[in-house]
């Protein structure tokens, strides 16, 4: 009787130990000492399934924060990573346009799928980490793994931009006008906000269909840090291959990373966006440099022009640019540039909802 | 185990590529489903074939396989060409033969390689050597692919309201919640 009351107990307590001992398939860490805290993390129907030799994560979570700090809090990041290494085993969600005062909580919603590898590698299968915090006056907290500073300021700045020209707009001509803004912005947004895109890297193989240098048609901005002075690709059909473009510093200082815009035309003509070159880069002032990429692209349809753009600069400093109002002011750049996230988010605001729920708006985050 | 079993997990059940907790009750199904098993059972010999052909297949790398389907996919149009009508050549029987057999040994490679590409198992971190992503809307939301398969998959079945693919590996997309309004910026790095 003893001898199998005790085997009970030592089964019970190797079954308490291997349960204790199992790690939690998801996890949520923020930092102690930041300026958010964790109040509830629901991982909903998150869940993990064998292909082939890798593991789909598919995570389905809300994650409830709270604003510990003094500051107003704009935007939010946190990475997501499920394996570190690999491709498509870490990714970022960012929350932008927020404004999330002292001690109020707010919600993030991650509907994300990622890879890892089959064999356990112990820990959690996916983990979700702050990478960082923007506040109302543009200073930042995090590790910022992901560049979610530069993506989140970028974001605010545009944001700014977009809903002092639409108050402009209001103030001068009313809000029909600021309406059809909104009704062009989502004309151009079903027209091709998202050109099919495949990008291949290295070198095209020898038997690849021969390919013909284009000249790239460079758009200037005013007021940009960075001009576009030259550049050329190689097109082949509907791939283009190695483009190299030009750069010149005009600001007074020294730039770490450009973004360029590219925008390749439509079947009727109009420019629509064709993806962006990040480049990290040391370029001080008054310097130029090249920018290549040793990638192939291949878009759904054939290649004849091609135009690129500085949409994005990062000082040493710290400091971002985007293009700024005046853009928007030229017919030819205005017509060109794709709308700003911030004005796809308004535009779906009025077709849900109305002119008035974006007047609110407007005026509210001014 | 109600319903029969997906062919592509028979397919790795027969390549015993299936994890443990997923074989057992797929064998314990194919045990008692004539159906499951004849199709195991065929699987199994596409596998001796290959084995027996002797061809390595192991660690493909794209950029050759890819240049050697091309160049066999415009030999077998070459040979299409000569094999048709109005081309014939004095002695059209020979040459329609030879013809022929390239044709055939061409769809033949082409069908051994594409076989390779995309056998069960070769999701892996590997993705990575063959360079290769794309970028596509589906009805689960963004889709960004390594090669032939989904790597990422962001936005849990909503369109975003634009994206920026990164010619250097990446894609950045914003997703709108029509509940609230907000906004929710999906980053992946592919490489």
């Amino acid at each position: 009787m003893w001898r199998r009351s005790s085997i009970l107990v030592m089964a019970a307590c190797l079954a308490a130990l291997s349960g204790w001992a199992q790690p939690a398939p998801f996890r949520a860490v923020l930092p102690e000492g930041g300026p958010v805290e964790l109040v509830q993390a629901d991982w909903g129907n998150s869940s993990a399934s064998p292909r082939g030799g890798a593991m789909l994560v598919d995570l389905h979570a809300r994650l409830t924060l709270r604003n510990v700090s003094p500051r107003r809090i704009r935007a939010v990041s946190l990475q997501v990573v499920a394996q570190e290494l690999a491709p498509g085993g870490r990714g970022a969600v960012t929350r932008p346009a927020l404004d999330v005062s002292p001690r109020e909580e707010f919600s993030i919603r991650i509907d994300m799928r990622l890879m890892r590898p089959l064999a356990p590698q112990g820990g959690a299968l996916a983990e979700v980490a702050l990478d960082g915090v923007l506040f109302d006056d543009l200073t930042f907290f995090g590790p910022n793994r992901m560049n979610a500073r530069r993506t989140m300021l970028a974001w605010e700045m545009e944001a700014q931009r977009d809903r002092q020209m639409l108050a402009r707009l209001l103030e001068a001509q009313g809000p029909e006008a600021v309406r059809a803004r909104l009704l062009d912005a989502l004309a151009r947004g079903s027209a091709g906000a998202m050109m099919p895109v495949q990008v291949v890297r290295g070198s095209a193989p020898a038997t690849a269909e021969p390919a013909r240098a284009i000249e790239l048609a460079a758009l200037k901005l005013p007021e940009a840090p960075v001009e576009v002075l030259a550049g050329e690709a190689q097109v082949a059909g509907a791939e283009v291959r190695a483009p190299r473009v030009e750069i010149a510093n005009r600001s007074r200082r020294a730039v770490r990373f450009v973004e360029l815009g590219w925008l390749a035309p439509d079947a009727s003509g109009r420019l629509q966006p064709a993806g962006t070159l990040p480049s990290e880069i040391h370029l001080p002032p008054g310097q130029r440099t090249n920018l290549r990429a040793e990638t192939r692209v291949r878009f759904s349809r054939p290649v004849e022009a091609l135009s690129v753009y500085p949409a994005l600069v990062e000082f040493e400093d710290g400091g971002v640019w985007v293009p700024g109002a005046p853009a928007w002011t030229q017919p030819g750049l205005r017509d060109a540039l794709p709308a700003s996230g911030e004005m796809m988010r308004l535009a779906e605001l009025y077709r849900k909802r109305g002119l008035d729920a974006v007047l609110q708006q407007i005026r509210a985050m001014r | 185990m109600k319903k029969h079993p997906s062919a592509p997990d028979l397919a790795l059940y027969a390549g015993g590529d299936l994890p443990l907790w997923q074989r057992l009750p797929l064998a314990w199904h194919v045990n008692r489903c004539e159906e499951c098993r004849r199709e195991v059972e065929m699987f199994r010999q596409a596998l001796k074939a290959l084995h027996d052909a002797d061809v390595e297949l192991s660690d493909p790398d794209w950029a050759p396989l890819e240049a050697e389907m091309r160049a066999n996919i415009r030999l077998g149009l070459a040979a299409g060409e000569a094999v048709r009508p109005g081309a014939m050549l004095e002695d059209s029987a020979r040459n329609d033969w030879r013809a022929l057999a390239v044709v055939a040994a061409s769809l033949a490679v082409v069908a051994v390689v594409g076989w390779t590409l995309h056998r069960p198992g070769a999701v892996s971190s590997r993705g990575a050597a063959w360079g290769e992503f794309t970028l596509q809307t589906t009805a689960e939301g963004l889709s960004v692919r390594l090669g032939p398969h989904d790597a990422a998959v962001l936005g849990g079945g909503r369109a975003p309201v634009a994206a920026a693919v990164s010619w250097d590996g990446g894609v950045r997309a914003p997703f709108l919640d029509e509940e609230t309004g907000q906004v929710t910026i999906y980053n992946v790095a592919a490489q």
